[in-house]
Parts: C-alpha cells; structure tokens; sequence
C-alpha cells in the first residue's frame, strides 16, 4: 500500500466537515432507530428474532445488508479490478445462496421456532451436536467479523487520521452500543436503512461519474455502461475473459453457494419473518435489491478500470489500494461531499454484517449453550445473558483484530469454507432425511472442519490442496475435498450407527420433529425415511472428491 | 405421490435449476461464451450482471407458486384428514405450528 499523496489523484478528504456531518447524521439514525425499538423487547424472542415480527420488504433489504457488508464497497470492487469476469461469477454464486437457505431449511426451521441453527440442532440431533454446532458458529462468525472491524477501523483511520487501535475500538464501541441497545429489533430496521443508504451511496454517485466516462446510459448504472465496452475490450483486452478453468468455478459453487447457506447470521433472518410465508416472499425482495445492487458495484469496477487506463495510471496503482476505487472516483469525479456519503454507505455496510455477526454469537451462547447444558434460568435473565454476550463478542474480535492474523484478508471465504463443509450438510441433510443420525453429524462436523483447516494454506502451510493462485491463496481449493469427504462421513456414518443395537439410533424417534418443522400432522405415516436419496448423494460426491484430489 | 415425496422433489427440482441458471461460469467454460452482445456488453458479462439473476428470480417465483398453492394446500388436507381421524385432547398450538 501507498502513503496517502503519492498517486497524482485526490485520495483523502480535503474538506472533513460535510463529510462528518453526513456520517454522524447516520449513526444519530442508527441509534434512534435502536432506541425507539428498545421498548419493544420484553424477552429473548424479541432480542434474537426481533419477535418473529419482520415482514418481506424489510427483511429483504436487511438480509441483503447483512449479506453484502463492507466488502461489497471495498474488497468487492478490489477482486473485480484484478480477476475481472471470474470473480464476478464468484459473486454471482453468493446470491444464490438466501433462495437456497430458504428452500433447504430456512423455512422449515421458521415453522420450528428455531433461533438458530444449534438450536435446530439440539432438537434432531441432541446437545452434544448442539455445543459442537455452537461452537462452529462463534468461530466462523468470528473470523467473519475480523474482517468486518478491521475494514471499518481502516475507514475511521483514514478518515479521522487516529491510529489504527483507537480506531478500532472507537467501531467496537459504536457498533455493540447499537446492537446492546435493541438486539435484532433494532437491528433488523438499522440494516434495512442500511441497505437503502449502501444502493443510494453507489448508484447516484455512478450516475455522474459514468456521464463524465461518456456513457449514454449514465441514468441507470447498472446496465448503462454497455457503449464503453468496445473502448474497454481495445485498452483491456482480457476483460472479458473467464481466465480460469471448469473446476474452478465448481469450487467457487461449493464455497461461495453452499457455504453462506450454513451461515447463521443469514439464516437467523429468515427465523425473524413473521410467519413462514413471509419468509418465503422475503426472497423476492432479497433478490431484486441485491441483483441492483450488485450490478452497481460492477459498473464502479468497470468504471475505476476503464478511468484508470483512460488517465494511464492503471498500471501506478498499488494492487491493496484497489480497495479503495470507489472512493478514488468519486474524490476524482464529485468532491469530497459526495464521497462522504459514499463512505457512510460504505460503513452501512460494515455495520449491517457486523451486528448480524454478534447476534448470531450472542443467540449461540446465551440460548444454545444454555439450553444444551439444560441450566435453570428465568426469561430475565437469559436476555441479559445474550447483552453480555454481544459485548464480549465485540470485545473479542476488537482484541483479535489488534493483532490480525497473517491470512485476515481471506478470512470470510475461509469462513465460508468451513460453513459449507461442517454446518451446511449437517442442516440441510437433518431436515430432509430422517435416517441422518447424531453420530455421523457429529462426525460430519470435525471431519468437515478438520480437512479445510488442514487443507487451506493458512494453517500449514506445507499440507495443501488444488493447486497455486487464486483459489489457493483464498483457502477455496480445500473445499473440492473437504465438502465430498464430509458428505460421505455423513450418510456412511449414520448409516452404519443404524445398524450398531447399543447405540440405539431408532430413525422413527425423529418422526414427530420432521413431521412438525415440515408442516405435516403428526400422523404415524413415515416421511423421507428413505435411504436412497443419501445413497445417491453418496455416489455422488465420489467423483467429486476423485476431481479435488487430482492435482490443478 | 404422496405429498412429502412431491416436496421433496420440488425442493430437488428448484436447487437443481436455481444452480443451473447461476452457473454460467460452469457453462461459459465448458461449452464457450458466446458470441453475440445485450445491451452491448458480450453475452456473458450480462448473464452474470443481469440475466442471471433475473432468471433466478422467475424461477424462485415459478417454485414459490407451486409450494404455496400445490404442497400447501395439500398439507392443509392432510392435517384437516388427522383432525378428523384423531381425538388428541391437544389444546393450543406449539410455537410456530400455525404460521403457514
């Protein structure tokens, strides 16, 4: 990275005071909101799932707040400056992930009355998967929230010129404030105003920076770049290439698909819809918004390349400061006012994620340890138990993120790795298989956990997986082998403790929850007992794990 | 077929087309971009941007119709069947049991 003054463009702000202004107006909202929502918490279904009580058109905009995050303003528009087209399918596959959730569980477990997934746990599969769940969920949403704290500490410390540790604690202490202060009530309304703050900061600054580019469509950012494409393919030639090969974008479906759907901060959204329809219609809302926003994003992209080359500084520009191209243009094409209302998006977005993130901790440990390790409690005082509980979270990763790990800036997608080989299959197989059992969700789990730790490069670095470069370095390459062997632990696992007597595995003592969480009555007749749907599934994942094993 | 196996298939159906539409770099890489542009971008560019996930949100919608109208309604029989099958004594609803 670059000291601040050394591109022959603006890169900090000249003028602080509009910027601050917009921003602090921002966080005045962000509490009000939280205050006024306060008097509606009476208890921890009002804390954890905002009462059950949001409707589609807000929780699709708060979903696709809490999805998108900082990284949609920063590392987002980085990766499609440097991977250009491969990247934007890695993204693309992200989107996929809310509908899936949706389909796969989220409603199912809506109609359970889950707070989140441990919970679904503890019921079909007992309290010691519960704990082992519980536990993947604070540490993926750990190293998810690094992330998070880390890019909005950055944001306060160019902005402000403090150093990085009061930085990091000043956002530490302004986003537990918030969430403290009216859990997923507050929040849940917070990211939705979030959401619409993120699309408004990115689309109308790109409307005057595409009509100075000379688009003709500059109206509508999205899609009215198109007349530049020809100007952009004679000075980038391998824009619009794919770059990489088949199983790369295979392994960005299993990472960047199925790994957010094991992610609990999404799915304890779909757990706040007001009823299971409302849960379902939240996807329409869900993909409309995101789809815009989104395409928003990859104008910026296409836009910070193309004026880049334009001025011949393409090749000048530090590759870490890619994160900061949507600044860069908007200092260039509209002045520091507008920029400040770029960045207080940017901060929206780092804001929504975050305190989805501790309210997923918060809910895992202060309902689900609770409930696994069957404590005696009032209401009372397991609400204030999950209080304490998003402090320390904010508490913790603030401390972690003062020394972040070497591989902090891949630490979301290893996240998402690890989700999708050891929470995802144990969900998604538990709801729609009732022949799934303890013994091999539990095994599922470590084996899942244990492969993409070892695997990945950030770990040891001399054990690995898949080949060098992008996919590598991202710790994605682990996933071909660590989903399949999860998978087939899984299904040959349960399979097998079905058939050992003195582990007492009866499929029928599931038939009640699966008929309840499924809408079914509970009616003596067997549903998805069937085991050849997991046999296939099993075959499956052979050739799978026969492609990730092969060398890259 | 009995209800709970059109469900499931459904649910199968739907992760099955959703992927399939959101694949194009899968696509793309096997069998080729191409060659012709919308709305003046090349083809593949804007099935990631736009057609994609314009496609994803038909699907979900084709996939929404048929759970809330077919599988529903057919649940609704099914509990309406055991109602009138089985006296329970039951009083009240669990958490979540009447939010369909």
């Amino acid at each position: 990275m670059q000291q601040v003054g050394e591109y022959p463009f603006q890169e900090t702000f000249d003028v602080l005071a509009a910027p601050l202004i917009i921003i602090g107006l921002t966080f005045v909202l962000y509490y009000g909101i939280s205050y006024y929502m306060k008097s509606n918490i009476q208890g921890t279904d009002d804390y954890m799932v905002a009462g059950r009580t949001i409707g589609p058109f807000v929780n699709g905009s708060a979903i696709s707040a809490t999805w998108e995050s900082l990284a949609t303003f920063m590392g987002v528009i980085a990766l499609m400056v440097q991977v250009q087209i491969p990247f934007l399918a890695m993204w693309t596959n992200f989107l996929l992930s809310i509908p899936l959730i949706v389909i796969l569980y989220g409603q199912t477990l809506r109609r359970l009355g889950s707070y989140t997934p441990a919970t679904f746990c503890k019921d079909r599969y007992g309290n010691t998967m519960s704990v082992v769940m519980a536990l993947l969920i604070v540490f993926v949403m750990l190293m998810y929230a690094l992330g998070q704290f880390i890019g909005l500490a950055q944001i306060a410390e160019i902005l402000f010129g403090w150093d990085y540790t009061l930085s990091l604690f000043v956002i530490a202490v302004l986003v537990t404030g918030y969430v403290v202060i009216a859990g997923m009530w507050g929040v849940s309304y917070n990211s939705a105003l979030q959401f619409w703050l993120m699309l408004t900061a990115a689309f109308f600054p790109m409307m005057i920076v595409l009509q100075q580019l000379g688009s003709t469509g500059w109206f509508f950012p999205p899609l009215g770049y198109g007349d530049l494409v020809p100007e952009m393919e004679a000075a980038q030639p391998g824009f619009f290439d794919m770059t990489f090969d088949t199983r790369w974008y295979f392994a960005m479906f299993l990472a960047m698909a199925l790994g957010p759907i094991g992610m609990p901060h999404l799915a304890q959204r779909i757990f706040t819809s007001r009823d299971v329809e409302a849960g379902r219609k939240t996807v329409f809302w869900f993909i409309f918004v995101s789809a815009l926003m989104f395409a928003t994003v990859y104008a910026v992209a296409f836009a910070g390349v193309m004026w880049l080359t334009q001025e011949g500084l393409i090749d000048t520009v530090d590759e870490a400061d890619f994160d900061k191209m949507i600044f860069y243009l908007n200092f260039a094409f509209s002045g520091d006012t507008i920029t400040g209302y770029v960045v207080a998006g940017a901060i929206a977005g780092g804001l929504s994620t975050v305190s989805g993130h501790m309210l997923a901790i918060s809910a895992a440990v202060a309902n689900d340890v609770i409930e696994a390790f069957e404590l005696e409690i009032t209401e009372d005082r397991k609400t204030q138990f999950g209080y304490v509980s998003v402090i320390a979270a904010g508490l913790v990763v603030a401390l972690i993120a003062l020394s972040p790990p070497a591989f902090l800036v891949v630490s979301i997608l290893w996240a998402f790795a690890i989700s999708a080989a050891a929470i995802t299959p144990v969900i998604v197989l538990g709801v729609w298989s009732a022949r799934v059992n303890r013994y091999g969700a539990i095994a599922s789990s470590i084996v899942g956990f244990v492969t993409v730790v070892v695997l990945s490069p950030h770990a040891f670095g001399a054990i690995g997986a898949g080949g060098e470069g992008l996919t590598a370095d991202l710790g994605i390459d682990a996933i071909m082998i660590a989903f399949p062997l999860s998978m087939l632990t899984f299904i040959v696992v349960s399979l097998v403790a079905e058939r050992i007597d003195s582990l007492g595995v009866d499929p029928e003592s599931n038939r009640a929850l699966i008929n309840e969480m499924h809408g079914y009555p509970d009616d003596d007749v067997e549903r998805f007992t069937s085991a050849v749907p997991l046999l296939i599934l099993a075959l499956l994942m052979l050739p799978i794990l026969w492609w990730g094993i092969q060398p890259w | 077929m009995q209800t709970h196996t059109k469900e499931a298939l459904a649910t199968v159906g739907a992760f099955l087309a959703l992927s399939a539409v959101i694949h194009g770099g899968i696509w793309f890489t096997m069998f080729g971009t191409p060659d012709f542009r919308v709305l003046g971008f090349p083809f593949h560019y804007f099935w990631l941007v736009a057609g994609g996930p314009a496609t994803l949100f038909v699907l979900y919608w084709v996939y929404y119709r048929y759970v809330t109208s077919s599988i529903m309604a057919e649940k609704e029989q099914l509990k309406a069947a055991a109602d009138e099958g089985a006296v329970t004594g039951e009083v009240g609803v669990e958490p979540g049991d009447s939010d369909d």
